[in-house]
């Protein structure tokens, strides 16, 4: 079949179909016209629930943004630091006397840096006598060594 | 969309009815196509409404095939070899053979015996390509194959139709 007789083929057979299809019955065409409506209506609705969604991520952002910068600036019910209790400490695993041996140390390294005396062989320095008094004396109070008059000075 | 799927609906009609066989289901498988057609693809640029619309189209029509095909089977499998064929027995009264129920030159009624000796693909082929005019690409996009398989089953479509019809057609 060459191009022309094909082409001429081709178009009796167009022709054909499209006679056919304008010859369609009353019911089939009422039929079809409610079809093309009720997709056209879904279509709409589809539209319309895309425009409410796009419309509602800057007021969400907005709204998340004001939280945000809001809880920031206050702390108040939205930042919420929950700091430990006097319960909690006292029920807290580890012993006391470890954060007291702690403050024990440090209070002697205090004194120590403060007079300048270096150890000898291990022996404490003369200031330091009284550090084992410093145990268990509510630390952090900051309190005089009773040993040679020396203040203890807080590291803390 | 509107003056789109008016240009779609009565070819659209025509492919459903030549391969469901059936007035109403063929209108049921417009419909469908119509709504899925909508709700998956109007976002997509316009030049490819066309072959995706037929996509949808066709995707349907092989639903609905397979649907009766089970349906056939699971009463197959009711009646066994006893008693008769409710189907059979009680024929659908809404069918109507696809030369009474359209007023149908003897052209087109002889169109019409030629397009169901194609396979399925050739139809499909020949339909999209012929008749809706789509380019290659634009037909395979539709019938989900290579641009080589259109072409093979366009060819042979054209061929098998030109023995049928013969040269004295219309």
């Amino acid at each position: 079949m060459n191009d022309d007789t094909e082409r001429k083929f081709l178009d009796d057979i167009r022709q054909t179909l499209t006679e056919a299809e304008r010859d369609l019955d009353g019911a089939t065409l009422s039929r079809l016209r409610r079809a093309r409506e009720a997709a056209l209506a879904k279509e709409s609705r589809h539209l319309w629930n895309r425009r409410i969604g796009w419309s509602m991520v800057p007021l969400t952002s907005m709204i998340v943004a004001a939280l945000f910068v809001f809880g920031r600036n206050h702390g108040g019910p939205l930042l919420k630091t929950v700091e430990p209790s006097d319960w909690q400490i006292i029920t807290a695993e580890e012993s006391l006397d470890t954060y007291q041996e702690d403050l024990g140390f440090y209070e002697w390294l205090s004194e120590v840096m403060e007079e300048g005396d270096v150890l000898r062989d291990g022996n404490l320095p003369a200031g330091a006598a009284g550090a084992g008094q410093l145990t268990g004396s509510g630390a952090g109070k900051g309190a005089d060594a009773a040993a040679g008059g020396h203040r203890i000075y807080r590291l803390i | 969309m509107e003056s789109f799927l008016e240009s779609v609906e009565r070819p659209a009609y025509r492919v459903a009815l030549l391969r469901v066989g059936q007035r109403e289901d063929a209108l049921d498988v417009v419909q469908d196509t119509m709504m899925r057609f909508v709700e998956k693809y109007s976002h997509k640029p316009r030049p490819q409404w066309k072959p995706l619309f037929y996509k949808v189209l066709y995707s349907q029509i092989s639903t609905l095939r397979r649907k009766r095909a089970l349906r056939s089977r699971w009463f197959s499998w009711l009646i066994g070899d006893d008693g008769e064929n409710p189907i059979e027995a009680h024929p659908d009264g809404r069918a109507i053979p696809a030369d009474r129920g359209l007023q149908v030159t003897n052209a087109f009624s002889a169109l019409e015996k030629a397009l169901q000796t194609l396979s399925e693909r050739q139809q499909q082929a020949f339909l999209l390509r012929g008749r809706e005019e789509l380019s290659v690409a634009e037909t395979a996009m539709a019938m989900q194959c290579s641009e080589s398989s259109v072409k093979t089953h366009y060819a042979r479509a054209l061929e098998i139709l030109r023995e049928q019809l013969g040269d004295h057609w219309p």
